[in-house]
């Protein structure tokens, strides 16, 4: 990054050069010999500065003149100001210090003092700029600086802006831990400034990058290649892939927000895909970008006038097609443009922060609702309305749901709260306990949209929640993809596996209703049993359901397999563990293979159901592509020999280690499988 | 002559220049561009045009510059002047301004000397 500018105001030129030599290495350092020269140079705009040292007594406008400017345009708060004073002793230290002055210093200087002073005063300003963890400016210093650069530009049609973020980076987070996520950002950062040689970088939040470049520095034809990152950490190799959205300004731009806005939506737009992992903001992309803008402007008056209207989309129990419960969606019945999508609006008001209103009127109102059905004996199924990661911060709005919730004006269920895993990921843990929170006032938390975002399966040991959501991509691609067959049958026995229920999203066709009750899917939502109905027609759609018996849940019908496998002598004793050594033990392997799951007795007895089903041969002696399919098999294996199997296979070029171990755990039989990725370079 | 030869003769401290630039390259680089300082000049033009508030500005200015390259001879009496010009109601006292004269001419006079051996 480049040296901070630090301004020395002095009469005397001698002064200025010792100052200057003083921290000429550390700094980038310029020079004025009175106030007026001064002033005229930090309202120049020509650089931003980080730091004054300013004499007292000088000609033409002395230092008192220049603090009382700077105090008097509220520019004090970005600019701190060090006093460097003839004596300590001056009475004039304590006037300086009344108009704003941060610090001061004496004549004659001490380097090692004027280096720590000048160090400490930039750092504590740091904050409001710079982003701790690589060192590049944040969202605030990125913003100034690049504006300062564009004012200075001859022409802001020779820059472009680019937004980049890290494909699947929190699964990074999973594997090497947080403190190898972070070092993986700072390599990237690293590797930004490295191949684009940006005028202006900065990092945003977790892992979105922008930078500011000279578009000549942009070579679309290399761009792919750059983006594929190889990061070397504890001795592995692992391949990240950047996306990059690119916005190429106009002479007109200015404004530096909107400008990332739109290279975001540009980023956006890239959806899984390897072959091209970058896009340049384009006319379709303004189209909808200014109509993203124009929406904004009118939300908050949109609200107040009623215009957005509560729908519920009814879920149905899959084994009886009973209605059971429902999910509140917003909709937007705007006066010119008709109905909005929520597409259009929803991902706007995230990222302009201002989601938590929307959120609100809509518990608000599910809330009155369902009051109201208590009030006039009206039949009404438990509805669960959306949150964003946002509202944990809005501390009024946490306080308002918690109310509800303990209000004991709700029947236990009656209103639910949906969180998507990309908000579970985005919260603090502080902000985490408040889920906590309001599932102890009584509130059912629905994990919403499982399956799409990057950490689904650090979610389930890491949160605590009532039902899974499974994400709409996966019912849509029930009939054209086998491996997703797989995955969901797979997800299924693993969340029942955990007390959880599931819901699938999106189902619309008759053979993915069927896959999913064959799959014992709990509950189902989607337009093959309705689409998101307006508050009156749901309504009369609940009391129809209820004049037909078709509502609420019919008795669990699910049957508890139980175990095959005994505890058996011959084990070694180096593979019986106790609950909390397996803890300890899988939390070692994390660290080494790129998956771990540990199979208990149900798991097994499942895999080996399916694997006699299926007539599953022994892996030594088929033709295995599937690394899913091999460690299910292996696993088998390790269970019959009670000892360890392991095996290399190649899938599209990757070779994959993968190792089934038998171990006992509190006198239970499990198998450890471990996968791991090997380099072919 | 050596740097510290030369401190010695205007009265000034070595050591704590020597602390202050590091090298004596760097000393040498600053007691030089002192010939050229024009603060002394400025203090003599205002006092003799019997401008306090010029005079008590260059005063301290001299000061300073003194007191950073370590010329305490100069700086003690610069500074008395400065002080009793501070309050800005009468013109500098000829003794004190004497005092800087006489302390002024020891340290030029002292790098002329410094500068002749070069």
């Amino acid at each position: 990054m480049q040296k901070a500018s630090v301004l020395i105001v002095d009469d005397a030129q001698i002064n200025r050069e010792l100052l200057e030599f003083i921290l000429q290495d550390r700094y980038q350092v310029f020079q004025a010999e009175n106030g007026a020269q001064a002033i005229e140079m930090i309202e120049s705009q020509e650089r931003i500065y980080r730091l004054v040292l300013l004499d007292i007594q000088m000609p033409v406008m002395d230092g008192f003149g220049v603090l009382e400017y700077l105090q008097r345009h509220n520019l004090l708060k970005e600019l701190p100001v060090i006093v460097i004073s003839g004596d300590s002793s001056d009475e004039s230290i304590l006037h300086a210090y009344e108009l704003g002055a941060v610090d001061f210093f004496s004549k004659p200087f001490s380097p090692e003092i004027v280096l720590n002073r000048v160090h400490n005063i930039l750092s504590l300003y740091e904050h409001d700029y710079i982003d701790s963890l690589t060192g590049s400016y944040n969202r605030n210093g990125f913003i100034r600086m690049a504006e300062n650069v564009l004012h200075n530009a001859k022409r802001r049609t020779d820059y472009a802006l680019m937004f980049l973020d890290i494909k699947n980076f929190k699964a990074t987070n999973e594997l090497f831990g947080t403190e190898g996520g972070d070092m993986i950002l700072r390599d990237f950062y690293a590797r930004i400034n490295d191949f684009w040689e940006p005028e202006v970088s900065g990092r945003l939040d977790t892992d979105h990058f922008v930078c500011l470049v000279k578009q000549d520095h942009v070579d679309l034809e290399s761009m792919a290649a750059k983006l594929k990152i190889t990061a070397q950490l504890k001795g592995r190799s692992m391949k990240l892939y950047g996306y990059c959205g690119i916005y190429c300004l106009n002479e007109s731009d200015t404004d530096v927000s909107g400008m990332i806005d739109r290279a975001k939506l540009a980023e956006e737009s890239i959806l899984g895909d390897h072959v091209q992992p970058f896009a340049v903001f384009d006319d379709s992309m303004r189209r909808i970008y200014m109509d993203q803008v124009e929406l904004m402007g009118e939300y908050e008056s949109a609200i107040a006038n009623g215009e957005f209207k509560v729908y519920y989309q009814p879920v149905v129990e899959a084994a009886t097609g009973n209605l059971v419960s429902a999910e509140a969606l917003v909709r937007w019945v705007h006066p010119q443009r008709g109905m909005v999508s929520p597409a259009a609006f929803i991902p706007a008001l995230e990222s302009g922060g201002q989601i938590s209103k929307l959120d609100w009127f809509v518990a608000d109102h599910v809330h009155k609702t369902i009051l109201n059905c208590y009030k006039e004996g009206i039949p009404m199924v438990p509805v669960s309305v959306n949150l964003s990661w946002m509202d944990f911060y809005d501390d009024g709005l946490i306080e308002r749901l918690v109310d509800i919730f303990q209000g004991n004006t709700l029947r236990n269920g009656d209103m639910r709260l949906e969180i998507t895993e990309t908000s579970y990921a985005a919260l603090e843990s502080d902000r985490a306990g408040i889920l906590k929170q309001l599932r102890g006032a009584g509130a059912k938390i629905l994990l919403d949209d499982f399956g799409s975002g990057y950490s689904s399966f650090g979610m389930l040991k890491q949160y605590d929640f009532d039902i899974l959501k499974l994400d709409m991509t996966f019912t849509r691609q029930i009939e054209t993809s086998p491996k997703v067959r797989t995955i969901i049958s797979g997800i299924m026995e693993m969340v029942h596996h955990l007390g959880i229920k599931v819901i699938a999203e999106g189902a619309e066709t008759q053979e993915q209703v069927k896959f999913l009750r064959d799959n014992d899917c709990d509950y189902i939502q989607g337009y093959y049993f309705s689409k998101p109905l307006p508050e009156a027609e749901f309504l009369a759609y609940v009391e129809k359901c209820r004049a037909e018996g078709r509502l609420g849940q019919t008795a669990d019908p699910a049957l508890r397999m139980t175990s095959v496998y005994r505890k058996s002598e011959t084990v070694e004793p180096d593979n019986r563990l106790t609950r909390r050594e397996m803890q300890d033990m899988l939390h070692g392997y994390r660290m080494i293979f790129d998956m771990v799951h540990l199979l208990d007795a149900n798991a097994l007895d499942r895999i080996r159901n399916q694997a006699e089903s299926e007539e599953m041969l022994c892996c030594r002696c088929s033709n295995l592509s599937d690394p899913d399919q091999a460690t299910r098999c292996l696993a088998l294996q390790a269970l019959k020999s009670r000892g360890e199997e392991a095996m290399v296979i190649t899938v599209d070029g990757t070779c994959h280690e993968v190792i089934a171990k038998y171990i006992e755990v509190d006198g239970e039989p499990h198998v450890l499988e471990l996968l791991r990725h090997l380099k072919t370079e | 002559m050596t740097l510290k030869e030369c401190y010695d003769r205007m009265n000034g401290s070595y050591e704590e220049a020597k602390g202050r630039l590091m090298t004596d390259s760097m000393i040498e680089r600053f007691v030089m561009r002192f010939l050229d300082d024009p603060t002394m000049d400025n203090l003599r033009k205002a006092i003799a045009q019997g401008d306090v508030a010029v005079s008590f500005r260059e005063a301290h200015t001299l000061k300073g510059v003194a007191a950073n390259l370590a010329f305490t001879g100069l700086q003690k009496a610069a500074s008395d002047l400065t002080e009793q010009l501070r309050p800005q109601q009468s013109p500098a006292d000829a003794e004190l301004m004497a005092g800087v004269e006489k302390a002024y001419g020891m340290v030029v006079d002292a790098i002329r000397a410094y500068q002749a051996e070069k």
